[in-house]
Parts: structure tokens; sequence; C-alpha cells
């Protein structure tokens, strides 16, 4: 994979990569995407296409509420906060 | 309408505008999207949350049976096609009250395609392009006193949104706010969303640029996607200062649309203007992928088919039919089609009613009132539509007067009990037997010697004061007319 689509990608997913990093993964990150130019090439011509590995179709859920008892608990589990908020570094 | 009567002209350019929406709304469902948090504006922050809405590892979302249908109900009101097989995809990015790190959206399977919204402005049709189910973010909070932090409330997290886009079909400000109000109309209507803006359970952003017509040249300037407009002023607004903002920008640098890109611009409420937040280069790259731990929806005809039963006449017809049948003014057929309750509360109270207009007249200003007092919609009114007929008959028929009818009505409301019943308990009546007229005139006249005196003197007023008397004796029920002819027959002496 080219450097700068790896850095790229690595910013959208909020890494922050060294150059030493980089270069590592670089290689690895091309042998992934390798294997997929592998599967594109297997002829599908005949296939219908699927949109979801699980064939199975419509879990749906009721409407109704179920209050969950875990509300305090995860708050609480936060590592700062304030009255019911939650409090993060400044995001502006 | 012809292309060339939409373009304008301003300083020797000319030009027409062109915009397109993405409108967002908040179903009115019970639970979240795909947890049973319940759906509700505000309250105590982060008082309904859960794993699933918290996007905590191992949680599993599961769809609401609610968010489908609503969102099927929107289409077939929208004339969509609604899709036989739907999926959900994750849409990647990072923000704070985003706990997931993705936003379960639609990408390329939407549950709704194609349609359109009628709109009076310009008397056009909007195109609409697709109608897809999502869930909202949480909300963060900035405080001015605390430059270090920010406060997140997860809340609104998980709330199920459907998100409405139209084609770049709008050439006006006007024409953008009108559809926007469209869909407020039938959302509202149909009971989807109650689309409060302030409450931002109706949001939209704004696509607009200009086509520039230089004799047989056409150039189109940049794309910008307004934000942040929270009201229909806003909206308006926002559309106006970049009209004028792009014809600037076009006669001083003549950037076009294959140039430049797109950008996005946010609407600044306080100074009127929109202030650039991003451009293409910065574009946001969501890395859509299908979303696997939901399983793809298909959706029976036959569900189509139930559901478009629930959305029947819809508001545009409604109001027209209104008029035609029941000889209502605009504004009355546009006040009791605002819900769908509402209408059918007046037509159930107006079917076999002598007078219609009456009718309307007494929901629009006296049962409005009672709602609004008591902050309860008309489902929840004490009395059945079959009562408010019978009140406004009774008044026809002269049994009570209107002023006696405000009376009984105020009972109805807080009881539920049948007008007829009020009317004989309280003995409220009216009386038009001349007899009994009779004597309330002599006790008047005997009691109110001065007055008498005054009206056979020449002073005219005597006889106004002497009638509210009557009235008064009678406690409301005297037959207003009959009792006039019998007082002044017998002040002159006949």
């Amino acid at each position: 994979m080219e450097l700068k689509e790896l850095y790229v990608t690595a910013s959208l997913a909020q890494l922050d990569l060294s150059d030493e990093e980089a270069e590592t993964l670089s290689a690895l990150v091309g042998q992934m995407v390798e294997y997929f130019s592998t599967m594109r090439e297997i002829d599908v011509e005949n296939l219908e296409p699927t949109t979801h590995a699980l064939l199975k179709t419509n879990r749906v859920r009721e409407d109704a509420v179920v209050e969950s008892a875990a509300a305090d608990t995860l708050v609480g589990n936060a590592p700062e906060s304030e009255g019911r908020f939650i409090v993060i570094p400044n995001v502006l | 309408m012809s292309a060339s009567s939409l373009n304008r002209t301003l300083d020797g350019i000319e030009y027409e505008i062109v915009v397109g929406c993405e409108v967002h709304v908040q179903l009115l469902t019970k639970t979240k999207a795909f947890c049973a948090c319940e759906n509700r504006f505000g309250g105590i922050p982060n008082s309904r949350v859960c794993p699933v809405c918290l996007g905590l590892p191992g949680a599993l979302p599961v769809v609401s049976a609610a968010l489908v249908e609503g969102a099927i109900i929107t289409g077939l009101a929208l004339g969509s096609r609604v899709a036989e097989i739907t999926k959900f995809d994750r849409k990647n990015y990072v923000y704070p009250d985003l706990p997931k790190g993705y936003q379960i959206s639609q990408y390329d399977l939407p549950i709704c395609v194609g349609g359109a919204l009628e709109i009076a402005e310009g008397a056009r049709a909007v195109g609409i392009t697709r109608v897809h189910m999502e869930e909202d973010a949480g909300k963060s909070l900035h405080l001015e006193e605390a430059a270090n932090a920010s406060y997140v409330d997860f809340n609104r997290c998980g709330t199920p949104l459907l998100e409405i886009v139209s084609e770049p079909d709008m050439r006006s400000p006007e024409e953008a706010v009108a559809f926007v109000e469209g869909i407020r109309e039938i959302m509202r209507y149909l009971e989807i969303s109650d689309c409060n803006m302030e409450e931002g359970s109706l949001r939209c952003d704004a696509n607009v640029n200009l086509r520039i017509h230089e004799g047989e040249k056409l150039f189109a300037t940049p794309i910008v996607e307004i934000k942040n407009m929270n009201s229909f002023r806003a909206i308006r607004a926002a559309l106006e200062f970049e009209t004028d903002r792009q014809l600037a920008e076009w006669r001083s640098e003549r950037l076009t649309l294959e140039a430049v890109g797109k950008s996005t611009r946010g609407f600044n409420d306080e100074t009127g203007e929109t202030v650039l937040q991003r451009t293409k280069e910065a574009a946001s790259d969501y890395r859509y992928f299908p979303e696997p731990d939901l399983r793809p929806i298909e959706i029976g005809r036959e569900l189509v088919e139930k559901l478009r039963s629930r959305v029947g006449e819809l508001p545009a017809a409604k109001r027209e039919r209104l008029k035609a049948q029941y000889g209502l003014s605009d504004f009355d057929a546009q006040t009791l089609v605002s819900s769908k309750a509402m209408s059918g509360y007046f037509e159930e109270a107006a079917s076999g009613s002598r007078d219609p207009k009456k009718i309307a007249n007494w929901i629009l200003t006296e049962v409005r009132g009672v709602l609004n007092d008591r902050g309860i919609e008309i489902t929840s009114f004490a009395s059945p539509p079959e009562h408010l007929r019978e009140l406004v008959d009774s008044i026809e028929s002269g049994i009570i007067s209107g002023k006696i009818a405000k009376d009984v009505f105020a009972e109805m409301a807080a009881s539920g009990k049948r007008p007829s019943e009020i009317i004989r308990e309280r003995g409220l009546s009216q009386i038009a037997d001349e007899g009994e007229l009779r004597r309330v005139v002599e006790s008047v006249i005997a009691a109110n010697e001065k007055s008498v005196t005054d009206y056979r003197a020449g002073r005219d007023h005597a006889l106004k004061y002497l009638m509210g008397q009557v009235m008064k004796e009678s406690r409301g029920r005297a037959n207003p007319i009959a009792a006039a002819r019998l007082l002044e027959e017998r002040l002159n002496g006949r």
C-alpha cells in the first residue's frame, strides 16, 4: 500500500503513526489488500449479489420501552463526570 | 412554467437559483432505533442510555418495527417506491457524541426511492431522491466558563431519524421553505414526527448554487451545503445570503463548480451570514460499509398495502375537499388539517350536522382553547364529536342561546357529559314560552322604575339596560328576540 494512502487511512482511524510504524504497516496492509485482489479474481458471473453474510432477514423488535437499569453504572464508569454529564476534553 | 421565467437579473447578471434539501425528522416512536431505551426529548442527561446506544463492546442492535413502518408510511405519502429489500450501513466518523465511532445509516439500498412533493409556492412538484433510516447522535455542550471541557449527553443517541433527500428542484428560498413546510405538514399529519425545529425534531440542510446565463453560455457556481438552519426564517435568510454571496463571488472571481467543487458552510443566526466550514479537499470520507450486526430487511407487499391504508387522504387533498364539501375558509381548512385526529374529529362532528361551518368554529376556538389550556391532544378530549354536534344543533334549534352554550360546553369538556343531559339537569333550556317571559318582564319593570321612566322620557339606552336585567333575571335563558319584543310592547304601553 502506498504510504500516502496509509496515512489517510490511519488518520481516519485516529491513529498517529511514526515513520517506522508506517513503513512496517505499509507492507502488512499491502498483503491484506492483496488478498482482496485475489478474491476479486473469482468468477461470480452467475451468482446473485448478497448484501449480508447471514441470509436470514427481518429481525425486528416491538416498539416497547425497557428501562435500562444500567444507566447509572454506565455514567459512573466514565473517567470524569459532572452531575449527569460525561466530561471530556473540549472539542470545539 | 418555462425555465427562463425563473431567471432573475442583478447588475446585468442573469441567474437562476438551484436548491436541494436534506431534511432530517426524528420519529415519534416509543423507543430508540436499535435499542429499547425510551425515545423522548430532553430529561436528565444520560438517563436513557444502555450498552447498545452507548456502543459498548458486544452489544447488538435490533431495529424497531416502528422505525421501519414509519419510513414506509413516509415513502408512500411521498409517492416513493418502497424497496423490496433494504439494509443498514455504517457511516464512520469520529466525534465524542457518537460513541460507536459510526452512525448506523443506509447507503446504497435505502428503504424508499423516488417520489415527489407538491408545493404551493411556484406551483411545482419537488422530486424526492430517497428516504432512508438512521440514528441520531448524542449532544455535546460547551460552556464558556469551562473552556477546557465539553459535556456529553447520550440521551438523544440512537433516536430514530428519517433523512428525506430532495432533487435540486427548488428555484428560490421561498420554494425551499415551502418544501420543508410541506414535509412538516405530512409528517405531523401522519403522526410520524412532531417536527419541532426548536427541539431539533426537524432539521434541514440545503445545497445551493447558481446557474449563470451569459448569452448562450451557462455556468454553474460551486455548490454550497448550508448547515445549522434552525427555523423557517433561518432557511430563507441563509439562502438569500448565500445567493448574494455566490453572485458577488461570481462577479469577482468567476469560480465554477467544475473548478472548485462543493464546500460546506454554517449559517450564523445572529449575523445572518454563512461561514465556511470545510472545502472539498477536507470533505469527509465516511468509509461506508454494510452493518454486519443488522440483517437486511425484506419488505413484503402485504405490509406495504396494510401501511398504505394508514396513509389515506393526504393533507393537501383533504384541505381542498373540506373547503368544497363544508364551505370552510382556507384558514379553517388549513388549521383543521394540521392534524389527522383534529380533522377526523371535525368530520365526525360535521356529518349529519345542519351547520358544519359552525362546528368548525367551535372546534377552532372553544375546543382548541381547552386543548391548549390543558396541554392535551384532541384524542384525549372528554367530549366525543357527536356531543359537539348536539351542542351546536341545540343552539341552531333555539333550545339554548350561544352564551349558555359556552357554559354547557365548559361542563361537557370537564365531565364528558352529553349536552342534553347538562341542559336538563341544570334547567338551562331557553324560555320561549310567552307566559313565562311576560312574568320575567313584569318583575324587571317593577324593580327598575327609574329606567322605565328614563325610557319613556326618550332615553333609548335604558331599554338596553332593562333587556340586560331580563337576561339576568332569567339566568340567560330568555329567548332574546321574544323577550325584547315583549319588553318593548310592555314599555310602549301596548
